[in-house]
């Protein structure tokens, strides 16, 4: 089922309402049943793997603590983890060449259209975090296979996140989930933002942008300057537009996920960025892999975190996809990250004379260009098509405006600019902010049909935007 | 829980009553703005109308033919022509046009682009025709905002730019001033007259005025460079299955439209400007002349 559809969000509300009707003892089975059908309704085959991996990482889960072979145990649970991963996700790229090698015809790639591995990447970050989390102490193993389960496959952010950590999502599994009214309008608040993200803004940018990557060959340089300057907002209202939809399908069933997104363009460096844009994926990757690897070379002192940088950021590069550019995108991000940790001071003694507005939006603006530079790693299939992307932005032949005013339809530009003008509201002016939101919610006699012609308009545009749904981007991952 | 679900249906009802008058104020603004639709709306209130020339087709023709020039010029007559029109519609548009109307037009130009098109008998009537058609059975499909959802983005377009906000509508000819110039480069190909002579709905115009006893002229609009081929501008006789035959005129030979200058004459991907339509025009004017002169 498409999380970006009219059938999607009514099965979620339906289901919102015979969640809370039935006895509470069952919900927590009911939710695990609506995921697993979810699941099952992309492929069949994937259920029974799905409940078979949740099986082994809770049992694993359960040994651990009381294991006489800890470390062993410990080491093989990951190796499980990281081994389904590779075989399913990546052994076009890591395993089959070596088949080749020795001429055999032997595909191991071929077992990912048996079992069709969707959301893969995000359940084994999530698998695999929880067995550090055991093996660390830092929490308790969960008895409850249904919860585990359902930590595991929970459908809305079963496809692409926020990658859940356990001692979040689990707690609130236990607790008994009242009808909160407020809970329920405010889910579906957020998942409505969602899908006027997804849909009216991100989705009508695509066809230039997924067009154009398709045929870099003969894009001239202006669509490709427009390109380079469109994706990071491209990706951001897609990916942004679809973690809404999760957060407020889960908000719905009294169920919190993480953060993933908090007005990344208004970063005024890399480092702060990555706090900013898809925040669970970092925040896990900064949580098991930085933090571990810089305690584990301690000894080499300000190297020590240079180097887990590095691994951090490769790894999380490798995480995107299979490709040589995709870990080029994670050296890009290390390069940068290292680059601002080792010139803080001169960049502060160069800096500081600057107005602050002007130092703010001059950071702001040089880590727009460099994510959107990056960004060009990621959209493109391998690293020859980046060089076709470059190359081809120094032969400008039509202008820029025009480009931009043919290519992308208005509708989309307005809103996005509507969103932005929030963002930097709450950022930067939070008084304002705090005048709007009162006005908004109660400031004057008519802010109930205010805000009721808004919703409804909202729906009416998603009607009319959303006859063709497109998938969202980070789905593949 | 009551008390949301109750609020939930309240909220239902806001929306529905609200998606009704927002579809109703939609129709109502593309009506009066959308210059498609006021064409249409316009052709459909004629006081006995005595057009001795009119026009049918798509964009193309919808912007190329100057008919304020051609009525100056002693040839009364209104551009029919609707951006997106196949050619069944533009056969709805003419055979409408008689049953409502006593005099019959003299000729009928018709502009086609083959090259823009990838059949002649797309079997799609556009929207505006269709909903405004005498025998038209309305459904869920036909609400508004969905229906005429591309106008929308046009009239923001509008809103938003000078350029597009200065179009007129004239005589059923839309006038632009606005340029963007042709970069495209020429390409050696022909004239595919096989696209029309199997065209279904090529022929049925071209019956239809035969029977009705209307002077068809059939155009192959000029367009971008990249279009144009190199087949000569004609007189050309072609021939149909149903067994009529029309003249057309291959206005798309590089021959023909090197009159046109790439950053005066085009309003962009093929169709031409105000500047560019009265080129065109006068060429069709004397056309027109030496056609009454044979008669």
């Amino acid at each position: 089922m498409n999380t970006i559809s009219a059938e999607f969000a009514i099965s979620a509300i339906a289901a919102a309402i015979i969640y809370y009707l039935i006895n509470p003892r069952y919900r927590v089975g009911f939710l695990a049943v609506l995921s697993c059908a979810f699941i099952a309704s992309f492929n069949y085959l994937l259920l029974p793997y799905i409940i078979v991996y949740s099986l082994i990482n809770y049992y694993i889960g359960l040994k651990l603590p009381d294991s006489k072979n800890k470390k062993l145990l410990y080491r093989a649970a990951i190796a499980f983890n990281i081994l389904q991963l590779v075989i399913l996700q990546y052994s076009s790229f890591a395993i089959d060449p070596f088949f080749q090698i020795i001429n055999s015809s032997f595909h191991v790639s071929k077992l990912s259209e048996i079992i069709v591995p969707i959301g893969i990447s995000y359940f084994t970050l999530q698998g695999i975090g929880y067995i550090i989390n055991i093996k660390m102490g830092w929490e308790k193993p969960e008895r409850n296979f249904l919860d585990f389960l359902l930590y595991i496959s929970f459908f809305p952010k079963f496809l692409s996140g926020p990658v859940e950590r356990s001692n979040h999502f689990l707690p609130q599994l236990k607790e008994n989930q009242e009808f909160n009214e407020s809970e329920v309008t405010i889910g579906l608040r957020i998942a409505l933002v969602g899908f006027l993200k997804k849909i009216a803004i991100a989705n009508q940018m695509s066809p230039f942008v997924l067009d154009t990557f398709s045929d870099l060959g003969s894009a001239d340089g202006s669509s490709l300057w427009i390109l380079m300057l469109l994706l990071p907002i491209y990706l951001y209202f897609d990916f942004s537009g679809y973690t809404d939809i999760a957060i407020g399908f889960a908000r719905m069933f009294g169920i919190k996920l993480l953060p993933n997104f908090n007005r990344p363009f208004f970063a005024e460096n890399v480092s702060t960025f990555w706090k900013r844009f898809h925040i669970s994926l970092a925040a896990w990757f900064g949580d098991y892999i930085f933090r571990q690897t810089v305690f584990r070379r301690r000894k080499w002192g300000v190297y020590a975190s240079m180097y887990a940088v590095f691994i951090t950021w490769m790894l999380f590069g490798i995480w995107h996809g299979a490709g040589w550019n995709f870990m080029v995108l994670g050296l890009l991000q290390a390069l940068a990250i290292n680059y601002e940790f080792f010139t803080r001071k001169t960049r502060y003694r160069l800096f500081s004379k600057w107005p602050k507005f002007l130092r703010l939006w001059f950071g702001r603006i040089v880590v727009y260009l460099f994510y959107g530079v990056s960004l060009v790693f990621f959209f493109s299939s391998d690293l020859q098509s980046v060089f076709t992307f470059f190359s081809g932005m120094s032969t400008v032949e039509y202008s820029i405006i025009d480009v931009l005013w043919r290519q992308i339809p208005m509708s989309a530009m307005v809103l996005a600019a509507l969103f932005f003008i929030l963002e930097l509201f709450e950022e930067d002016y939070n008084g304002f902010f705090e005048k709007l939101k009162n006005f908004w919610w109660d400031g004057w006699k008519g802010s109930r049909f205010f805000r009721w012609s808004i919703y409804s308009f909202i729906l009416a545009m998603l009607f009319v935007l959303g006859n063709k749904a497109e998938q969202f981007i980070y789905a593949q991952f | 829980m009551k008390k949301f679900l109750f609020k939930s249906l309240k909220f239902t009802v806001f929306a529905t009553v609200f998606f009704v008058l927002l579809n109703l104020l939609y129709f109502g603004i593309v009506v009066k703005r959308d210059h498609g639709f006021r064409n249409r709306m316009e052709s459909l209130k004629f006081d006995n109308p005595d057009f001795e020339v009119l026009v049918l087709g798509a964009s193309t023709s919808f912007d190329a033919f100057d008919t304020e020039l051609l009525t100056a010029n002693g040839y009364k007559s209104y551009n029919l022509a609707i951006a997106g029109s196949s050619v069944k519609t533009s056969l709805i548009q003419l055979r409408e046009y008689l049953d409502m109307y006593s005099t019959k037009p003299k000729y009928v130009l018709f502009g086609l682009n083959a090259p823009m098109v990838t059949t002649f008998d797309d079997e799609y009537v556009i929207p505006e025709i269709e909903v405004t058609m005498a025998d038209h059975k309305y459904c869920l499909n036909d609400v508004p905002i969905l229906k005429f959802k591309w106008m929308g983005f046009e009239l923001l377009k509008r809103f938003a730019s000078e350029t597009h906000r200065e179009a007129r509508l004239v005589l059923g000819q839309l006038k632009f001033q606005r340029n963007i110039p042709d970069y495209t480069s020429c390409v050696e190909q022909e004239l595919e007259f096989n696209e029309y002579e199997s065209s279904f709905w090529v022929g049925e115009v071209v019956k239809f005025c035969e029977d009705n006893d209307i002077e068809l002229i059939i155009i192959e609009m000029p367009g971008y460079k990249e279009t144009q081929n190199i087949t000569e501008t004609g007189l050309h006789k072609i021939s149909f299955s149903n067994r009529y035959t029309a003249d057309l005129y291959n206005y798309n030979s590089q021959e023909f439209s090197s009159m046109f200058i790439s950053d005066e004459d085009w309003v962009g991907n093929s169709h031409l400007n105000e500047f560019g339509a009265i080129k065109f025009t006068n060429e069709i004017i004397r056309l027109l002349k030496e056609m009454d002169d044979q008669l």
